[in-house]
């Protein structure tokens, strides 16, 4: 009776780790170096979901398998002055598009009210059938 | 929950083993598990499911979890597990007054 529940709150979940991966893109737009202060810019990073719940993977549901790393090339500024440019004055910046980031919040946001959606439907099917045998 | 109540509740064995509870539960030695039995794990399951519901509140209050979605989802089953407790009550209790009334 509560597996439609499981699915959905499954899927709130997914979706919000989404919506986190994406928040961390769009933060870090233009961060030229990484934690230890090197030259190497941020790298964009995205969610790879498979089915099945994330405790159990025999249940039906979404979990988050994997949160890799963009492997697309970083695009080159050309700003000498800046104390992050190598030999040629090439400063590099994240693989980030912001258009697509925000394209893709937009995407996430609509899946979570879409899950949410679903499990209120299912919650007034439960309570129908409570109003059939009481 | 309810599935499971289900899969031992057939009609068959209602309408062959008797209707009332008290007597199910007088031959519930006999066999597979009688209706007290059933009733009763399923009590057990609700009261199970507002416990973890509690808990979950009890840890979002105190920030041990940011699972908000968990903890929704907690409190809705146990919320319809209960509801459904009630109206299976109800019925028993109807079903009760009527062999109540049955004269003799």
């Amino acid at each position: 009776m509560f597996d439609v529940l499981d699915m959905g709150a499954s899927g709130l979940q997914a979706q919000r780790t989404r919506m986190d991966t994406i928040a961390g893109n769009i933060v870090n737009a233009n961060t030229t170096r990484n934690a230890q202060g090197q030259p190497i810019p941020y790298r964009r990073r995205f969610v790879l979901f498979a089915p099945g719940q994330a405790g159990s993977p025999d249940k039906p549901g979404v979990r988050v398998q994997e949160i890799k790393l963009d492997q697309s090339p970083f695009q080159k500024r050309h700003e000498p002055g800046h104390p992050d440019a190598d030999a040629d004055g090439y400063v590099k910046y994240p693989n980030i598009d912001l258009a697509m980031e925000y394209v893709n919040a937009l995407e996430a946001s609509r899946a979570y009210e879409a899950n949410v959606t679903m499990m209120e439907v299912s919650k007034q099917m439960l309570s129908a059938s409570l109003r059939l045998i009481a | 929950m309810i599935d499971g109540a289900n899969n031992n509740l057939s009609l068959g064995k209602l309408a062959g083993g008797g209707v009332t509870p008290a007597k199910t539960a007088g031959a519930g030695g006999a066999g597979a598990s009688s209706f007290a039995d059933v009733l009763k794990n399923q009590i057990d399951e609700v009261s199970r499911l507002q416990q973890d519901a509690s808990k979950a509140v009890e840890d979002l209050a105190t920030g041990q979890t940011e699972n908000v979605t968990g903890v929704m989802t907690a409190m809705e089953k146990s919320d319809i597990a209960f509801k459904t407790l009630l109206a299976i009550r109800g019925k028993l209790m109807d079903a009760y007054d009527e062999i109540k009334n049955i004269s003799v």
